[in-house]
Order: structure tokens, then sequence, then C-alpha cells
């Protein structure tokens, strides 16, 4: 997976966890804007980041709903409720399950998608205050706005994709579809082709531009000339002062006092994008009248070198003029500003400008240059001046534009002039391109849209409904075969022509490529002979254009709607088991101190070859041993805190795992109509990741547990004389080195007659032992193997595996978990585990001349006990400590070694005092000895069968311990 | 000389999305996960060419680091990211200092020619 993709998988997980926390906040207290502000922002950053992906657009488009009606709701526009979290909480689920697949490197999968489609559609419609309308077909519930974001689509992507272009073309389409003047005409005609993502058509027109920058404009990190001077397709630049220039007193360099004036040759859409920040800041003319003639007409027109044309009377518009009768204004002004120094730049700057103008109004410029030159000559600004007279004044000039002449002899309810015609040509030209090979949907509707523009400019509209159905049909052929066969007139696949004029569409004979047609004919003319074509037409209808395009919005969105309902559950399941941390968060002082540590290490090293160096020549060795010693001591420091530094490192918060509690019991006590309040305190307490991790499971099998047997539905509580609704309370704190969590409900409690009852039926007590038993131990019951109380096993905590697994689970993390229980008040479980398993404490004790460990959180203590203190009660040994009869059992004994134990000199022998659960036991050993921090390697392979032993260590010397498992031995 | 960009986002995907369009096309990154943090990289001395920053954010958002950003980096221009629903959000980014905006999803050659397009020499 690459690592932009493994990044937003872990941190998306991460939002899931806070998005689902959020909303169960949320659903408490509903008025909580903080609450919702952060929800929103997790919603919001985690469809952000989708978008980096677009083979994800169902995950995008689903979260999008989502975040739409959160926002909704964040605006107060929505109430949030109950119905709401469940469907963001369902959101959240398919998001989880789509991760999964994300994360396996698949695809994803398409019942996910579907899935994602019809929440949208569920999420969109609380959005808009009514779920009914969701349980509408989805085409009917899919509004108009929804456009962009197709809900039936074969291909996601590619339609998401689509969607902006075919939006684009529709609002160009508009355009092009109002008989407006002709320049209009052709340049909308221009701009859908390029629309339709060709780009190689050079743009129509030539526009000019004032930029005056807001005197701040730089405390906004504006820079306004480099702003310009990138316009596109700029052909002129001049930068003047707004104000005339102050005193220098006055002067202030951080207040911009610029106008900048300049002409480009690119297209409205294209400048106002590229000043698209600051747009209140430019004004705009478009100063071509033809604009599709403009570029053109330097090469159209005879240059003339004497002449130059006026302005007037070119047929500019109103809007035009003026740009122009602006830009001529500051020419007079700048040419009034010159002064010996600067006036060559002037000039030129001028001369630039009207060339600029010049050739951008279509007229010929060889006086401007040769005005420039007399002005060079004769260092004067009098010639220039004069062109400007010209110019602004008009000498009406007799170049008519050529007089429009019909290209060829083609079907045509408009003439088109030569311009036009050529940029029809061009467009065309784009659209050989665009429809080679297999072009995607949007590609073709783009296109379609674009030829059916200009069908509809030349003034024929039916021409144009029957290709912007053959777009919709996604008939690339059809299109070609259009842009093929345009200037012979109605060369359209007959399949596609009658949508607007006949009911049933026919295919006709193929035929029309060839087929001669008047010069000019009205539109009406076309229609009719369109129609006789249909009426000779065959009736059947091969690939009726409209029914194509309507079976393709049909396309089932979704599968069998039950195994939604499957899918949907399994979701939850997998939602609430799924937060494994697979990546270990920790905060950056940690590290910084590992860091520090390292480099400590790595100076502390180098004293090393520097004493061996040493050592090689001394005669005092023991001098260098104590150096050696000294440096050993810095080294051991420096590792001894790095060992702490990288188990701080392994440390997290234990509320890692409380955090799907919330949810777990959210949806629990709804499905069981029982009403539930949870606390959680101490999350913060921390304990090493394994540690952490390996409660997760039987914390969840507890809270199920209390959820399913120990809190009662709210009629028993009331008849019990408590509150409707129960609680749960889960507690963790630290408690010297151990983390301590506690969970504790107050429902019905464990019944210790129910126990016993099932133990004895089980075989598991006798009578005897039934009838001694106080109730504290009859609970405990409840962790022996294979007991469950439950009379029906639910579906929720009963499915064979009881409090045995809990304890097993707890236990192999070095942990123990205790149980205590009232009837009719609630039961309390509390969870003890160490801090850490990285490093084990462990006692070394010996035993018939063999070093054997205990690990030190068993040992309560270590006593000598007179071996006439020692008595046998019924053949099991037995001693009295502190009043209480502790029994004992020689380790050589449980270790079948054949030793009696040895005791020392006073006759005294070593006991090792253990905590088993509940009680004291003494284990009878040779002699204690030191205490020792181990890293406890379990044993493997055959080994691994061994029970009495807990692993293996390395010590100092190189030799292996053997660390005992006491429990499983006694 | 090679141009600095501050990015800010809380959002480590984005961070590291735009951080690898930038890398490549030659801009050298620092990120900041929000927008306190960002601001105490420039009150540190940082002095990037270009800062783009996200809106919505933890501990201190965008429209407020924008503010504070202005306080020491008068003409660094400063680009909001937004999403395409944000109008509001960018003229608010705009009133408050921001150069102007990036819509969401940003990347490849869009992002580096909006870059280009703000800052000089870029």
């Amino acid at each position: 997976m690459n690592p932009l993709l493994e990044q937003f998988v872990i941190e998306s997980r991460d939002f899931l966890e806070s998005i689902a926390s959020g909303l169960l906040t949320l659903e408490r207290e509903p008025g909580n804007s903080e609450a919702i502000d952060e929800l929103f922002r997790g919603v919001h950053t985690l469809k952000g980041n989708s978008g980096l992906f677009p083979e994800y657009a169902a995950f995008t488009h689903m979260v999008h709903a989502g975040e739409d009606l959160l926002d909704a709701v964040r605006d107060g526009r929505r109430n949030f409720d109950a119905e709401i979290a469940d469907h963001l909480l369902e959101c959240m689920d398919i998001v989880s399950a789509m991760l999964d697949c994300i994360e396996a490197g698949n695809e994803l999968a398409p019942t996910l998608c579907d899935a994602g489609k019809e929440l949208a559609v569920s999420l969109r419609a609380l959005r808009e205050g009514s779920l009914g309308a969701a349980a509408a077909p989805v085409e009917a519930a899919a509004p108009a706005e929804e456009a962009p974001e197709p809900v039936a689509a074969e291909d996601v992507s590619v339609e998401a994709l689509g969607a902006d272009d075919v939006a684009e073309t529709k609002a160009q389409d508009n355009q092009t579809a109002s008989p407006d003047a002709d320049a209009d005409g052709a340049q909308s005609a221009s701009s859908t082709g390029a629309g339709g993502g060709d780009a190689s058509l050079p743009s129509g027109g030539s526009i000019q531009f004032r930029y005056t920058p807001e005197p701040a404009c730089f405390f906004k990190g504006d820079d306004p000339l480099f702003t310009a001077i990138n316009a596109p397709g700029l052909v002129h630049l001049s930068v003047l002062p707004l104000q005339p220039w102050p005193d220098s007193d006055a002067f202030d360099p951080y207040e911009c006092n610029l106008t900048i004036v300049g002409a480009c040759e690119a297209t409205r859409e294209e400048l106002e994008h590229h000043f698209r920040y600051v747009p209140d800041q430019v004004e705009m003319t478009t100063m071509a009248a033809n604009s599709g003639q403009a570029i053109a007409a330097d090469a159209v027109h005879e240059p003339d070198p004497q002449s130059v044309d006026t302005l007037a009377g070119r047929g500019l518009s109103e809007e035009e003029e003026v740009a122009a009768g602006r830009i001529l204004r500051c020419q007079y002004e700048v040419l009034a500003r010159t002064n010996p120094e600067n006036s060559e730049g002037v000039w030129r700057s001028v001369a630039f400008v009207l060339r600029g103008l010049a050739s951008s109004h279509g007229i010929a410029h060889g006086s401007i240059d040769e005005a420039l030159e007399a002005c060079l000559k004769t260092d004067s600004g009098d010639p220039l001046a004069r062109v400007l007279d010209r110019m602004a004044a008009g000498t009406p000039h007799g170049g008519e534009a050529p007089a429009p002449a019909p290209r060829s002899a083609v079907l045509r309810a408009r003439v088109l002039n030569d311009d036009e015609l050529e940029l029809v040509d061009r467009i065309l030209a784009s659209h050989v391109h665009m429809l080679d090979g297999e072009p995607v949907a949007a590609v073709l509707l783009a296109a379609a849209s674009a030829l059916a523009g200009m069908r509809r400019y030349e003034g024929r509209v039916d021409d144009a409904t029957a290709i912007q159905a053959l777009g919709a049909a996604k008939d690339a052929a059809g299109l070609r075969q259009v842009v093929a066969n345009w200037h012979s007139g109605g060369a359209l696949p007959a399949a596609t022509l009658p949508v607007a004029t006949a009911p049933a569409a026919a295919k006709p004979p193929a035929t029309p490529a060839a087929r001669p047609a008047p010069a000019v004919t009205p539109a009406a003319a076309a229609a009719a002979a369109v129609q006789k074509t249909v009426a000779a037409a065959t009736a059947a209808a091969a690939r009726p254009a409209a029914n194509a395009g309507a079976a393709v919005a049909e396309r089932p969105t979704a599968p069998a709607g039950g195994g939604l309902e499957a899918i949907r559950s399994e979701l939850a399941e997998a939602a609430i088991d799924h937060s494994a941390n697979r990546v270990l968060k920790v905060s950056q002082e940690k590290i910084d101190r590992l860091m520090d540590l390292i480099g400590e290490m790595v100076v502390a090293k180098n004293a090393l070859p520097y004493l061996a160096a040493r050592a090689e020549v001394s005669t005092n060795p023991r001098e260098i041993a104590r150096e050696i010693k000294n440096q050993y001591g810095v080294i051991n420091r420096i590792a001894e805190e790095m060992q702490d530094a990288i188990m701080q490192v392994r440390m997290l918060p234990v509320g890692n795992i409380f955090q799907r509690f919330p949810r777990l019991v959210r949806d629990i006590s709804r499905k069981l109509g029982k009403q539930v309040e949870l606390y959680m305190e101490g999350e913060d307490a921390e304990a090493d990741k394994n540690i952490v991790e390996s409660l997760a499971d039987p914390l969840i099998h507890i809270v199920r547990n209390s959820l399913d047997h120990g809190l009662e539905p709210p009629e028993e509580r009331r008849a019990a004389g408590k509150s409707d609704t129960g609680i749960i309370r889960i507690t963790a704190f630290q408690e010297a080195d151990r983390v301590i969590i506690e969970i504790g409900d107050d429902g019905r409690g464990i019944d210790p007659a129910r126990i016993k009852a099932k133990a004895l039926e089980r075989g598991m007590i006798d009578e005897a032992r039934a009838a001694t038993m106080t109730d504290h131990e009859a609970v405990q019951l409840v962790f022996a193997a294979g007991f469950s109380t439950a009379e029906q096993i639910s579906d929720l905590s009963g499915r064979g595996v009881g409090m045995d697994v809990v304890r097993s689970a707890i236990e192999k993390a070095h942990g123990s978990v205790q149980l205590s229980s009232e009837l009719g008040r609630g039961t309390r479980i509390r969870i003890a585990l160490p801090l850490s398993m990285a490093v084990t404490n462990v006692m070394i004790i010996r035993s018939a001349e063999q070093m054997f460990g205990v690990q030190m959180d068993m040992v309560v203590e270590t006593v000598r006990v007179p071996a006439k203190a020692i008595h046998a009660i019924k053949q099991q040994r037995t001693t009295v400590l502190r009043g209480r009869i502790v029994p004992l059992y020689a380790l050589n004994d449980l270790l079948r070694i054949p030793e009696p134990p040895v005791p020392n000199e006073e006759g005294e022998v070593a006991v090792l005092v253990i905590r088993l659960g509940e009680q004291d036991v003494g284990v009878i050993v040779d002699d204690f000895d030191a205490t020792l921090d181990l890293i406890l390697k379990p044993l493997d392979g055959v080994l691994g069968e061994l029970g009495g032993y807990s692993g293996t260590a390395l010590l100092g010397d190189g030799s292996v311990l053997m660390v005992l498992n006491l429990k499983e031995l006694l | 000389m090679m141009k600095t960009i501050l990015l800010v986002d809380d959002s480590a995907t984005m961070l590291m999305s735009l951080r690898q369009t930038l890398d490549m096309a030659g801009f050298k990154t620092e990120t900041a996960s929000d927008g306190a943090i960002a601001f105490g990289k420039l009150q540190g001395g940082l002095k990037p060419d270009l800062i783009i920053t996200d809106i919505n954010m933890p501990n201190m958002g965008g429209i407020e680091f924008i503010k504070k950003a202005r306080t020491v980096l008068r003409f660094t221009p400063i680009l909001a990211l937004t999403t395409e629903s944000q109008q509001t959000k960018r003229d608010e980014a705009k009133q408050n200092g921001a150069t102007g905006w990036l819509v969401k999803p940003v990347g490849g050659p869009d992002l580096v020619k909006v870059i280009k397009q703000v800052v000089p020499g870029a």
C-alpha cells in the first residue's frame, strides 16, 4: 500500500473512533456545540481526505452526505436525534468496512458501495427533514441538486468526474441556445469545445483589464505586479499611479498606489480565474467585436502601411468602445508625461499599446510603427499623438469586412461567414480527436453538447436535439459520424434523429452522406426533410435513443434489499470489535527523551576504545579496572534510563479501549430494551500497549455480561425499587505497580444459590462442599471452566464461553481478576494487571542445587520457619504465620525432584509465601537469592507444553534461568 | 533559492499529500497540525514564502491563525484550504488577510500552478 493511502487508513480509523464517541456525546447532550463542531470537523476532514483518492468516490460520496447532514445540524436547521445518530453510526460502520477493503488492497466491495449509496440517500433525506422520502425509489429521491453526484452510475468515479463537465456544458449550452449576436454564439461554441476537454483551440477574444489593487493589498500577501504579469495571454501591460505620487515625506511604500492596465488574448473565463482572488479589484472589458476574427484578422486584412484604422465605425459594442476609449485616454496621459530622460521608453510603450489595440481590433498597425520611428527621429511625441487622435476620433476607413460568402453549398439554416466556418472547422477537428477511441460517458456528453450547440447556432434545432440524444446514448460511433458529415448536412444516423419529431425512432436506410442539399434552407425545411426520412424508414426501432438514455438512469442501484440488513448488522459487530491499535501514537516528549539518551549512549560508548588502548600499554591493571567500572556505571545508568524511556513509549492510556464501550452499551441496551447509563473514569491511567490490548476482549465480555445478565429490564428494576436506568461504571486507576480496572453494575447480582445448584448439577462440587461454601466462594464458581448460568443462551454474551475465558485471558497477561456480588444490588469485577509485561521482576531461589526464578508479583514474603513449627495435618504440611494457617509445599516435591529440603545451620527452612487468589501458600525452598529485572521469554516449541514454567530468561553470566509458574505447579 | 512552504492542517493525510506534491516540485515544506503550532513556528522565526492552511482545525482554526500570522508576516502570501461549499469561509479568510484559497482536494500540477501564481520566483 502506498504510504499516503496507509496514512489515510490509519487516520480515518482514528476519526471513526472520535466520530463515534462524538455522536454518542451529542446524543446525550444534543445542545453541546463544541461536540458538534468537533464531530463536524471529523467528518469533514474524513471526506476531504478521501477526496484525494478518486477511486474511492463511493466513500467520499457517502461521507459527504453525512457531512451535509451534520452541517444542517450545526446550523440548527435540523435537530440532532437518535435517528440521525443511528444513520451516522451506520455510515461510520460502512466507512470502517470500506477501510478494511482499502487496507486489504482491494477495491471497495460493490455491496458496500451500494449500501453507501442507499445510506447517502437516507442521509440526504434526513437533512431535508423527511425520512419518508428515502423509502421512495432512488430515482425519485435523488433530486436535481444531486446531479453532480450521480446515484445511478456504473462507474462512480468516472461519472463523478464527468458530472461537472456535464453541468458546465449544460450551462454553456444554454448560452449557445440563446440566439444572440453572432460573436456571442461563436464564442460560446468555442468555449463549449474547450469545456469538452480540448485545450488546443486558441481562445477567441481579447480582453482589457484594469487591476486596481486595494491600498492594503501587500498586507494580504498580494503581489499585484506579479499577478498581472502572469495573466494568461498577456499582450500588453502598463503600470500607472492611481493618485499622483505624493511628496517623499508623505510617501508610504506599504500602500499600493498603482493601477495596472493590461490586455490579454484570453477568454474572460481564463482571466476571471486568474484574478479569482481579487475579483472586486479587477474590471474587464471584452475588446474584440468579432472575437473569432481577432487573431486571424492581421492575416486576413491586407496591411496598409499608410493608414491607421479608426476604432470608431468598426461595429464595436458599447462596452468595447468605452474600454478602447479608456486605453487611448491613458495613452494621452502617458504621452503628456514624457520628459527628455524617458521619452523613448514612453513612446515605445505607447506604440506597444496602440499596436495591441489595433491588432485586437483587427486593423493594421503599420502606421503606428512609422509614427514611432518618426517620434524617435524628431525627438517629439507628436507623430504618435496624431495617430492617437486618428484612432480616437476616427477617420472612416473604407475597408469593410469581406462579404460573407458560403463556403460550400450545404444545408444551412443560416449562413455562416468564413471566420465562423473556420471556427466550426476547428471545433470539429478537435472533436474528431475527442471522440477517438472509446471516450468515457462524460466526454461523449460534452462533445454532444458542443456539437448540438453549434447546430443550434446554425439554427438547426432538430439536429441539435438528435445529437444530444446520441450523447445521452453514449453512441461514440454516431457522434463520430456526425462530425465526419458535418458539412454535408443532416448526416445523422437516423436512429437518433426523431426524438423531437417522431414518436418512434427508426433506423433509416443508411444513405445520406452524399445527399445534395439546397444552398440555403430555412430551419423548417430541414425539419420537414428529416421527417420525410423518418416516415420512409422502417418502424423497427433499432436503438431508440431516448430509451437507451432512460435505461442508464434506471440501472439498479442496490442488490436485494434483504441482504443489506444483514450486511449492516455484520458491520455494526465489526465496528465494535475492530480497533486494535495497529499504530502506536507516542508523544513528542517521550521520543525526545529517547533521542537524548541515545546521544549520551553514543558518547559513553566512545570511551571504551579509549580505555582498551589504555589497557594495552598500562602497567596498572587496577586503575584500568576502576576506570572500566566507572564507565560501566555510566553506561548502566543510561541503559536503565533507556529501558524506562522505551517502556514509557509503550504506555498507552486504557481509555483507548474504553472508547468503544459507549457504542457497545448503546447498541446492546437498545437491542435489549434496557436503559443504561455508562460512567467511565480514569481513562488516562496508562499501561503497556500489550496489557491494554489484552484487556480489550475480557472487558467487552464483562460489559456484555453486565448488560445481558446483570442489569434488569426497567419493569423489574422498578419492582425492585430501583430507578429505571441501570448503571454500569468502569473505573481505571493505578495502584502501586498495577493498573486496576473495575467494572460495576447495579443490577440483580449473582445468586449464590443458583450458582451452587448449577455447580452441583454439573458435578463441579459435591453436596458437602456446597453446604460449607460461603456465598463469596460460590459466586467465584463463575470463573470455573465451562460454567454458564444463563438459562437461555442469548446471542450477546452466552456463546458457551464464560468468565473462565475472561480469567484465563487476564492471567495470561499476569493479571488477576476478582468478583464480588451482592444479590439484588449488583456485581463488581476487579481486574488487576501489571503496568508492563516487558520486564519482569524475578526472585531467584535455589533448590536441589539448581536456580529457579519466581515472579516477584506473586511473592508475598520470604520467611525462615523452624522445622518444629511445621505441622502435618492429614499429610498436608502447614505452619502458622501471624495467626494464619499457611499450607506448605516443598518445591522439590512439586518438581518431582527426589531430594529433601535443606535447612540452614539454625535448622530453619526457607519458605516463600506466595499469594494464590485469595489464599497464601508457602513453598519450601533451599535458599533465597537476589531479585533481578529480566526479560522473560515464553517457552516455545515442544517446551511450550511444559505447564510449570512461565518462561526463561538469560542471566548476566549467560546461563539460562527457568522461571517457575507456581500457580500452575500448585 | 528553494522556497519554503508552511502547511497547516490537522489531517496528517492531507499534510502528507500536500507534502508529497510540493517536495516533488522542489519546495521545502514545514508542517503544523493546527494553527497554534503553526503560529508557534512563525514566532520561532520560521519565515516561509507561502502558507497553506486548513480552516477547520482544533485548538486554533485557520481564520484565527491567518489573523495572527499577519501580525508577524505581513507580506507572505497565505492560501486557505477550503472545500467547494465553503464560500463564506473563503470570504472570511480573505477579510482576515488571506491572499487566496485552494479548493480541496488539491494536488499535483494544479497545486503547483496556483503556488507559482502567488509566489514570485517559485
